[in-house]
């Protein structure tokens, strides 16, 4: 009886063991075989170098085509496709998608058949209407040239401007004091304060605020932001990107959604601009990538509700696109 | 020799591994000869005898001392030569009965019960001199007649020497017509080898034996049944068999067949055994012989044998002593000998805390726990198979779990647990209803309970006092 | 002489016990509850462990507070824990499994007298108690972290098919267990380990899990969605929670005879059969086995065991 347990409980841990062996490498099998199936389109002829280009992964030239492979920033991560270009490098022939984690339902659908389809023998760059998703900087500037041309044209008068938004989720509120003198903006603060009165920017000096572990403070980031919109008088240099997030003033890598917002508010309320008028045909929130229907016609749907995504390909289809450019 | 099929009867446990045989199974049978019986006036339980000898009185070995009573009892011998000290009640096993206790005197046994006028000589002379030979060699018994061999079986006090101890006589003088004969040598309890011993030592007098016992029963056949965990009887028993079928010796109409069944216990339950070998059941309320079935333990056909072809009546026995004992093997001793003299002949117990069982470990009631070597016990009765000594374990009974496992091993298809259930409750129209009358008392169910009830004591419980309903109810309606 | 008290024969006794059988039952679990930790994260240990708490704890203080006998320690509560966590989905609240787990103890088990006295399995009691007072709760499954998906509920694949849609896992999949389900219901493979180690150390009988999952499989084959004879028997079989169904819940100890549980496993197959063909539940092994459950008095009045001696009926 005693034997028998000890065989049994011996046996049992075996073969559990070798079950486990079993799901772990039908998994990964499974993975690899994904992956096996999308590559074999035709025998590469040639590797190409992907050396010191970004984002895209891989290169090939086969016989009668160009792969690449692009990796973009989704909603939900990474996404990795596979462009097939003709072999003059200036179409696409094929576009699939071989990884994403982009929401179920939604930007999920940027790997069904219906979207991938449209890409079939369009010639790149491709666009995608009411983004600037065919911008080769791949940078998405919020799309807000009204308001922009509204504040640019409005006659600043002298003061001191403050704009608070709402708490955000880590009990901040944000708030933007600008000052003009002589028609200039001549001083701009950027800050959060909590319930309590503590100052976002104090905090990150004391290192209780912590974006990167060696990267510029946030309350570094903000005054070069405010400094490069002293410098520049104007919004219209603050391009951000689907992140909500821009290039356009080195070191800064917070998002600058809600500083561009209330800036704008500040603007408004010394420039004598009515926003909520000018609010009625824009899209405020190009930071959430919400959709971004517009009647200008294009090649390209994106999909309903997934603008992130659908951009996200496009670029991806762009970048390729470039990336043949400079090494055909 | 025939192989039954495995599912020779439904249930039925598998309570251990051998090792428990294995004690005494090897161990040649030594005679144990005490200088003090106590032999019962009830040998078995309801077989009462008056005996007919009275203090001070010398008696021989073989000698009628007691005339029987009562319809379960066979008559009484004495089973040493010697003075009877006293008659007076002693204690056996938590009762009360009268016993003849007789001082050995001399090794002189009386030959013939019938014939007085030559006794005073050892048995091996007496065996000698008669010119026994059944122990050696297949006999000629054609001469001996039916009536013969049912007297023999009388008056030789036969009885059951597996079990129960029903008296062989009232087997064998039915009306009812016989057509099979079973020679029980299944030996199916755990630990018990003495049946095996005498199926290898006592080969030729068993068949010769068993061959009375046909004639007497007036079967067709008769089928010697044994488990096969014994194959080394098997062998022995076939080859003597064969051995004669090729002389000539037994007669054509003289049809033994040696049937090996597999070893499953109750295997040797008298009504399981039936079923396994003639796949017929006993009606309930009735005996074997109400579907033409005699049953006989290997022992008693010996004994038959001994008593017809050796005048030498039922007055000794092989009893296997085993378990925590110092010396365990097989001891042939007369009816009424001290179970603790022949532990302490066997060197004694080897554990303090122990238990000790008259009988085989699944049906042996306990005479006592942690028995200290020195207080009496209980004396070998004409059905004492065997003294066995366990560790004396104490089980904690937890609530049923209704698994089913003691209606799975119930061999006469019970449902214990519900008969637990409604005896508990005192519900004996249920208990009747659930057949609790039925119940064998070979206590599978309890062996295999994981929650360790004690549903055989409470079946059996239920099986009595369902029994006595029947008959008080039996007694108003006649 | 001295007093001599009797203990009841036989003096042999086998080695099994309760608590025994049921630490091995709970043992058995444990490849599947490892696959759970594999399929869902850690959580799934640490709601399986709460469960067990839970069961265990109020069946202590039930029995210290009623007086009875203790028996909290002989791991069938654990068994019921285990078994109600994996019926569970790793997102069920902690609270959901608290007053589930003391629902299954106390007022399945306990009250109607304890062990072996319970009218249905508590574990499916407790289950069908979570489906009915928090449906929205523990009827949303959530895919494996090891597929590469995104983290959100989904109904079971049986359940995805049913209302029209596609399996979209294939059937090494469902039998490896990387589907969206409960806890430890999804690999198939690791509950039949745990099963066949039951078979072996001879605590359970195949028979009755076998003729359940080979009616429901039979007649969802026969009266399949399309027509006659067009029913998917690998889906039937890996898709849901048919396998954790007839290894562990049916063959709780409730029921009659030999071949009483053939036939006790036969309707709990036919009405989970017709559950999962007519009803808009996918699943219908908690209906099922719990219809059998009540109805298993009555199977045993159809079903008499032979008495020996009696006349064959």
């Amino acid at each position: 009886m005693k034997n028998k347990t000890v065989k049994g409980i011996i046996a049992l841990a075996v073969v559990t063991a070798l079950s486990f062996a079993v799901i772990i490498g039908s998994n990964q099998l499974s993975k690899n075989m994904t992956a096996g199936t999308q590559g074999e389109t035709a025998e590469i002829t040639e590797e190409l170098d992907v050396s010191g280009t970004e984002q895209i992964d891989k290169a090939a030239k086969t016989e009668s085509d160009y792969v690449v492979t692009v990796r973009e920033k989704g909603y939900g991560g990474d996404i990795v496709m596979n462009v097939s270009f003709d072999e003059t490098a200036a179409s696409v022939t094929k576009l699939e998608i071989t990884e994403q984690n982009e929401t179920e339902g939604l930007g999920s659908k940027i790997t069904e058949e219906a979207f991938l389809e449209q890409f079939n023998g369009i010639s790149a760059p491709v666009t995608l209407p009411g983004t600037d998703a065919g911008n080769s900087s791949a940078e998405n500037s919020s799309d807000n040239s009204a308001i922009l041309d509204a504040l640019d044209q409005a006659k600043l008068s002298d003061g001191t401007f403050t704009a608070k938004g709402e708490p955000d989720s880590n009990g901040f509120t944000e708030e933007v004091t600008l000052t003009v003198k002589d028609g200039k903006i001549t001083e701009v603060n950027w800050d959060g304060i909590t319930e309590d009165g503590t100052k976002k920017s104090v905090m990150s000096e004391n290192g209780e605020y912590v974006m990167t572990e060696d990267g510029p403070t946030w309350k570094e980031q903000a005054e070069a932001l405010a400094d490069a919109l002293i410098e520049n008088q104007s919004l219209r240099f603050l391009t951000t990107n689907v992140e909500g997030k821009t290039d356009a003033v080195s070191g800064v890598s917070i998002a600058v959604g809600s500083f561009i917002s209330l800036t704008e508010d500040c603007l408004a309320q010394s420039g004598n601009v009515d926003l909520s008028a000018l609010a009625a045909d824009q899209n405020e929130d190009s930071e959430n990538g919400s959709d971004t229907a517009s009647d200008n016609d294009s090649a390209i749907d994106a999909v309903s509700g997934a603008t992130v995504s659908s951009t996200a390909v496009v670029n991806g289809i762009n970048r390729a696109y470039e990336f043949l450019q400079t090494v055909k | 020799m025939q192989r039954r099929g495995t599912q020779a009867f439904p249930g039925g446990v598998h309570p251990t591994d051998g090792s428990d045989k294995a004690l005494s199974m090897d161990q040649a049978v030594k005679p144990y000869r005490p200088d003090i019986v106590t032999i019962l006036s009830e040998q078995t339980f309801g077989g009462t005898c008056q005996f007919t000898v009275t203090p001070g009185e010398s008696v021989i070995e073989g000698q009628l001392i007691g005339k029987p009573e009562a319809f379960l009892a066979a008559p009484l011998h004495a089973s040493i030569s010697g003075t009877v000290l006293d008659v007076k009640e002693v204690e056996q096993l938590g009762r009360k009965i009268t016993a003849c206790i007789i001082q050995r005197e001399s090794d002189h046994c009386q030959v013939s019960h019938t014939d007085t006028s030559i006794p005073h000589d050892t048995a091996a002379e007496c065996a000698e001199r008669k010119g026994v030979d059944y122990q050696t060699e297949i006999s000629d018994i054609r001469s001996i007649s039916r009536e013969e061999i049912l007297s023999g079986i009388r008056d030789g006090g036969l009885t059951g020497m597996g079990g129960a101890g029903f008296p062989t006589h009232k087997k064998y003088e039915t009306d009812k017509p016989i057509d099979a004969l079973l020679i029980n040598g299944a030996e199916c309890e755990p630990f018990l080898t003495c049946d095996y011993r005498l199926m290898l030592e006592e080969a030729y007098a068993l068949i010769n034996g068993v061959r009375l016992l046909l004639k007497g029963s007036g079967a067709k056949k008769a089928y010697i049944c044994l488990e096969d965990n014994k194959p080394k009887a098997a062998e022995h028993l076939t080859h003597i068999l064969d051995e004669a079928k090729a002389k000539g010796l037994i007669a054509t109409d003289e049809t033994i067949e040696l049937t090996v069944l597999p070893a499953k216990y109750p295997q040797g339950g008298e009504r399981q055994l039936i079923q396994a070998v003639l796949k017929r059941e006993v009606p309930m309320g009735q005996l074997p012989a109400d579907a033409g079935v005699i049953v006989s333990n290997v022992g008693t056909a010996k004994a038959a044998a001994d008593q017809i072809l050796g005048n030498l009546p039922l007055t000794k026995r092989i009893v296997t002593v085993t378990g925590l004992v110092a010396h365990p093997g097989n001891y042939l001793v007369p009816i009424g000998t001290s179970a603790k003299e022949l532990l302490q002949f066997c060197g004694g117990v080897t554990a303090k805390e122990n238990r000790i069982i008259a009988g085989g470990p699944m049906t042996g009631p306990c005479a006592t726990s942690n028995w200290n070597g020195e207080d009496e016990l209980f004396h070998i009765t004409k059905s004492t198979s065997g003294i066995l000594v366990l560790p004396d374990a104490a089980y904690e009974e937890s609530p049923c779990i209704r698994c089913l496992g003691c209606a799975d091993v119930c061999p006469a298809g019970l449902t214990p647990y519900q008969i637990e259930i409604a005896f508990l409750n005192e519900d004996h129209e249920l208990c009747e209803e659930l057949y609790a009358s039925e119940c064998i008392a070979c206590g599978c169910c309890s062996y295999i309970c994981p929650a360790k009830r004690q549903l055989a004591v409470r079946t059996r419980m239920a099986r009595d006092l369902v029994k006595q309903r029947m008959r008080e109810r039996a007694v108003k309606s006649s | 002489m001295k007093q001599v008290i009797l203990p009841g024969g036989p003096h042999l006794r086998t080695a099994q016990t309760t608590r025994n059988m049921m630490f091995h039952v709970a043992l058995s679990l444990v490849p599947a509850l490892l696959g759970a930790i594999y399929f869902f994260g850690i959580r799934a240990l640490y709601l399986t462990a709460l469960s067990v708490a839970v069961c265990v704890i109020t069946e202590y203080l039930w029995q210290k507070l009623t007086g009875k006998q203790i028996t909290a320690g002989d791991f069938s509560a654990v068994v019921t824990g285990m078994l109600l966590a994996f019926n569970m989905p790793i997102e069920t609240p902690v609270w959901v499994i608290v007053a589930t787990a003391v629902f299954s103890i106390l007022f399945v088990k306990q009250m109607f007298g304890g062990i072996g006295n319970n009218f249905a399995n508590p574990a499916l009691m407790g289950r069908l108690f979570a489906m009915v007072v928090w449906p929205g709760t523990v009827m949303q499954y959530t895919v494996p972290r090891t597929l590469p998906a995104d983290a959100v509920s989904s109904a079971t694949v049986l359940g995805t098919v049913k209302n029209g849609g596609e399996a979209g896992y294939n059937y090494l999949q469902m039998f490896l267990g990387e589907i969206p389900g409960a806890l430890g219901e999804t690999s198939k493979l690791l509950l039949l380990v745990g099963f066949a180690y039951l078979c072996y150390m001879g605590i359970v009988n195949a028979g009755a899990a076998l003729t359940y999952i080979g009616t429901v499989l039979l007649l969802t084959f026969v009266f399949g969605p399309t027509g006659l004879f067009t029913g998917d028997i690998l889906l039937n079989l890996f898709g849901g929670g048919l396998i954790i169904g007839g290894c562990y819940m049916l063959t709780d100890y409730v029921f009659v005879s030999r071949k009483g549980r053939i036939l006790y496993a036969v309707t709990a197959g036919i009405i989970t059969a017709a559950i999962r063909i007519f009803s808009p539940y996918p699943e219908g092994i908690c209906f099922g086995i719990l219809t059998a459950n009540c109805l298993a008095g009555a199977l045993s009045l159809l079903y008499k065991k032979h008495v020996y001696g009696t006349k064959k009926a």
